[in-house]
């Protein structure tokens, strides 16, 4: 019986009739004849048919050996692309690689067919995509549950510099990894109200419902070097059977297809932001559809072993990413007190101890509340169980705190004004024994500044978990020949532990060794400017400092402080063409959310700045500007092996954690960065001889925007060159023919308070930069600096990160799968 | 779908197939609903969901307004061999409280002690 993975011993001749099977069996098709994505789907089919035995087996393992799982909650996984992954997961390599010049001439035309599966915004998705990666690579039983939206994050095109927005259709071709569940098929009640039918002693029914259903589809989560493989259920909106029928059989038949339509728009499109979608009527239906889906499927599953839920606690853990599915609250209760009897103290005991969450943001606009009106008309008992929730909680709170009225203002799930509403994270924190923030600063400010009351009621639920990236995806998968380079040095360890990347540190004396991690550096520059070529028609200069900042598009992010530096820099070589000047290619990639006119202001600006300094001679190679777009995991996977700087730049107190910064240092590149979120932990790790700190301190803006001390007119009276730089914005210098056109930009600095604060950090970030051009000219210091990165990023593999959730909230423990033989369908 | 109205030794028996929903709510309110006015002796009702496949809000609301009407006669209306996805419906909305459930059809038309 074997616990560790042995290699799947597949040859390239099986790999071959597994595609060939599927072409000829699922796409009625041959390998002469089939299309180009018909060869891609076969391919992905067959890698995922060898997953298949050891996830039976992983399933049968956590049942029969009824292992506490965890199931993450979230609305969003951004989990890219899955084949590479897959592959190297299930040891493939070699077959997939002997294989593709069989199916077609141009193996990388055909790989670049592959659509991402653009299921979340940002950050807190792509964790949620790393944390099921390393879930299953630890063994640990651990579930994804996520919303299977027909349409993930929109396309972007750039039209003449305005950032444009087009569905992703990115279930076209269908997609060859997810596997149908329609067994587990489960309903969901919406709507109506909560009606007093007489009975004594009997609670009000909820009447005048809409049913829809909930069908899962599963894709297989593979873990790297294990038998473990579990599964990410992602939950698809569908008319109940007899939905307005009554409708049908009036005749009106165009206006039952049109109702029948409503139940599936609940799963047809994902917000393209990951904050504020305050009052948005299907955006709640999304969430509450999640929830009612996933409480249920994990309440049935724990119910195959055990014959009630007295036990649900000890046996299984629900995490919420982010306020988003914080109904989980009401739901679990509605489950436990009205399904299963349970008295209410017994199952708010369950529902608390069961219930983990974790705070993602620190910004007002993100905390979510729903009106309470909303609520009632959408989720009309779920209201009633918050509302109880509430009277035992504050009932609680003034014994504690005798007369103290603000207290139970400050501390209520219902905000009495303006709008009377349900304060989101409030029910988080009341329903869950754990609430966590994701960087130590984050961590903090949760406690000190966004839920102080709270923080001090219940100390003992607060923590901090620092997140990670995987190092599967984010070096193995996406950069080998680095992953190569640093497995002959130092052997392969660190594919499953990082912190093994420590063994690298005395390399950064070994010049032959430095030349090497350049070289690779080099290529995957090269790598990127054909990118950058393909697809901008720009030709980038490899010899050239990649300054990169990608990441989604928020002033608090501050793209826009990258550009007034570019701006600086532009004026700087106007006024003095013949200056000595690291040459700097600085690479974007970001949308901006549909309706947020500033950050496509933004985007309009960066390009404007872009086709400005291309089009002149005294800068054209010397400074050039590649805003890529439609960015996502794909590109990023690209991008961020190439990278010399990163940019990590938010307002200090701003960012939760960021994971970017630890993706771009995990490849080498340096990062420029504010003390702000995950930046403080990176830089402590690498040291603060390699990292390049700049901007004022998180205490140091919440005091002026306490005091109301802020002058950013001061900033630029005492700063000519950040002047200069605003005052060319006004005079116009970059709208290309359109006067106005940037006003509102300058707006931010001499009218608008610049409440992200671009003015008082400007000169600090120059400076930095400055000291990024003085390292760079150093090639070699550059990559022995990088070197040291690398070797002592280790601590921010998400594998350290579920570890502590592991241990710390979900009280989980491994599982190996044994395994009698190889998987059966190692032989086609 | 179908109703079958019987009277068994002074038990009324209602028995169901096809689904109980929008479509089909309005049939069954008035067909019990005419049956249970014109047989004064009734109080117990039975209904025999064995062969209902589905039922939505509307079919729950006239399941609630018989409940009414037998109320109002001191009477008592039991449902019996629901299927899980119906039950599960029942559950969900609290309505499981306010009728009495039962496994068989015999169970259910045993006289109130």
């Amino acid at each position: 019986m074997k616990t560790q993975m042995e290699p799947t011993r597949v040859t390239s001749q099986e790999l071959l009739a597994r595609i060939e099977n599927h072409l000829k069996y699922s796409r009625g098709s041959s390998l002469s004849s089939a299309s180009d994505v018909d060869k891609l789907w076969c391919l992905c089919h067959a890698v995922r048919d060898f997953s298949i035995d050891r996830m039976i087996a992983t399933q049968k393992t956590y049942l029969e050996k009824d292992s506490k799982c965890v199931f993450y909650l979230s609305l969003e996984f951004l989990i890219g692309r899955l084949l590479s992954n897959n592959v190297i997961s299930l040891g493939l390599q070699d077959a997939v690689a002997k294989v593709l010049p069989k199916l077609v001439p141009d193996a990388d035309g055909l790989l670049a067919l592959k659509q991402d599966a653009g299921l979340g915004n940002g950050g807190l998705g792509r964790l949620a995509a790393c944390f099921l990666d390393s879930l299953a690579t630890l063994e640990y039983p651990g579930y994804g549950y996520g919303l299977r939206y027909e349409h993930g994050m929109f396309r972007q095109d750039f039209a003449d510099g305005w950032q444009t927005e087009r569905p992703d259709d990115w279930l076209k071709f269908g997609y060859p990894w997810e596997i149908v569940r329609p067994d587990d098929t489960v309903p969901v009640l919406v709507y109506g109200q909560l009606e007093d039918v007489g009975v004594p002693g009997a609670q009000p029914v909820w009447v005048n419902w809409q049913m829809i259903e909930g069908v899962p589809y599963d894709i297989p989560i593979i873990g790297y070097g294990v038998n473990n493989v579990n599964a990410l259920r992602l939950w698809q909106s569908r008319a109940a059977e007899g939905f307005r029928l009554d409708v049908f059989n009036k005749g009106d038949y165009v206006r039952a297809v049109e109702e029948k339509n409503w139940a599936e728009t609940i799963t047809k499109v994902l917000y393209p932001s990951e904050n504020s979608h305050a009052g948005k009527e299907l955006r709640l239906l999304q969430e509450y559809f999640l929830v009612a889906c996933s409480v249920r499927d994990a309440t049935r599953r724990h119910l195959k072993r055990h014959k009630d839920l007295t036990n649900f606690a000890s046996k299984n853990a629900l995490q919420m990413n982010d306020t988003h599915p914080s109904l989980a609250v009401a739901e679990l209760m509605r489950l436990l007190v009205d399904e299963h009897d349970l008295p209410w103290e017994k199952a708010w005991g369950i529902t608390v101890q069961t219930l983990g969450y974790t705070n993602h943001t620190l910004l007002p606009e993100a905390l979510e509340r729903w009106p309470v009106a909303l609520l009632e008309r959408v989720l009309p008992r779920h209201l009633s169980i918050i509302y109880e929730i509430n009277l035992r909680f504050l009932d609680d709170v003034r014994f504690l705190y005798p007369g103290d009225d603000a207290k139970v203002r400050t501390l209520s799930l219902i905000e009495e004004e303006p709008v009377k509403q349900v304060r989101m994270a409030n029910l988080a924190i009341v329903g869950s024994h754990s609430v966590n923030g994701v960087a130590k600063l984050h961590s903090d400010l949760v406690k000190s500044q966004l839920v102080p009351d709270f923080a001090r009621l219940w100390p003992e639920r607060f923590n901090n978990k620092t997140n990670g990236v995987t190092q599967r995806r984010w070096l193995l998968a996406c950069n080998p020949d680095l992953a190569r380079l640093i497995t002959e040095a130092i052997g392969d360890r660190w594919i499953r532990d990082l912190d093994d990347l420590r063994r690298l540190e005395p390399l950064a004396k070994d010049t032959a060794f430095l030349d090497r991690f350049r070289a690779v550096k080099l290529a995957n520059k090269q790598r990127l400017a054909a990118v950058v070529l393909a697809r901008t028609g720009k030709d980038i200069r490899l010899d050239s400092l990649y300054d990169v900042q990608v990441k989604r598009l928020h002033e608090y992010k501050r793209q826009l402080l990258n550009a007034l530096h570019i701006a600086a820099l532009y004026r700087r070589l106007k006024a003095n063409p013949e200056m000595d000047m690291v040459p700097r290619t600085f690479i974007f990639g970001a949308k901006a959310a549909p309706g947020y006119h500033m950050a496509k202001l933004i985007i309009k600006f960066i390009n404007s700045l872009g086709e400005i300094l291309e089009r002149d001679p005294d800068v054209r190679g010397r400074l050039d500007v590649v805003f890529l777009p439609d960015y996502n995991v794909s590109l990023a996977e690209v991008i961020i092996p190439a990278a010399d700087l990163s940019e990590q730049i938010s307002t200090a107190g701003k960012e939760a954690s960021g994971t970017g910064n630890m993706k771009l240092t995990l490849n080498g590149a340096l990062t420029i960065g504010t003390w702000d979120g995950a930046n403080i932990e990176i830089a402590e790790a690498v040291g603060l001889d390699n990292f390049f700190v700049c901007g004022h301190r998180a205490e140091e803006i919440e005091r002026m925007t306490r005091e109301h001390s802020y002058q950013p007119s001061e900033w630029l009276a005492r700063d000519p060159e950040l002047k200069g730089v605003v005052d060319a914005i006004w005079r116009g210098d970059f709208n290309q023919g359109e006067p106005g056109l940037f006003d509102d930009i300058g707006r931010i600095f001499t009218e608008w308070g610049d409440c992200y604060y671009h003015c008082a950090d400007f000169r600090s970030y120059v400076e930095a930069q400055e000291r990024v051009s003085d390292l760079f000219r150093d090639r070699h210091a550059w990559a022995r600096t990088a070197l040291l990165n690398v070797a002592r990023i280790g601590y921010f593999s998400s594998d350290r990160a579920i570890r502590e959730y592991a241990e710390e909230i979900w009280h989980l423990k491994p599982v190996p799968v044994a395994m009698k033989s190889l998987p059966d369908n190692s032989k086609t | 779908m179908s109703i079958v109205l019987e009277n068994k030794e002074g038990v009324g028996l209602i028995t169901l197939s096809g689904t109980l929903d929008a479509s089909t709510a309005e049939t069954f309110r008035q067909q019990t609903g005419t049956w249970f006015d014109s047989s004064p002796l009734l109080k117990q009702i039975v209904v025999d969901f064995a062969a209902v496949t589905f039922m939505d809000s509307a079919g729950l609301g006239t399941l609630i307004g018989l409940r009414k009407q037998v109320a109002s006669r001191d009477g008592d209306l039991r449902l019996s061999r629901l299927r899980p996805n119906v039950k599960l419906v029942l559950e969900i909305t609290r309505a499981n409280k306010i009728f009495t459930l039962f496994e068989t059809v015999e169970e259910a038309l045993k006289p109130v002690e």
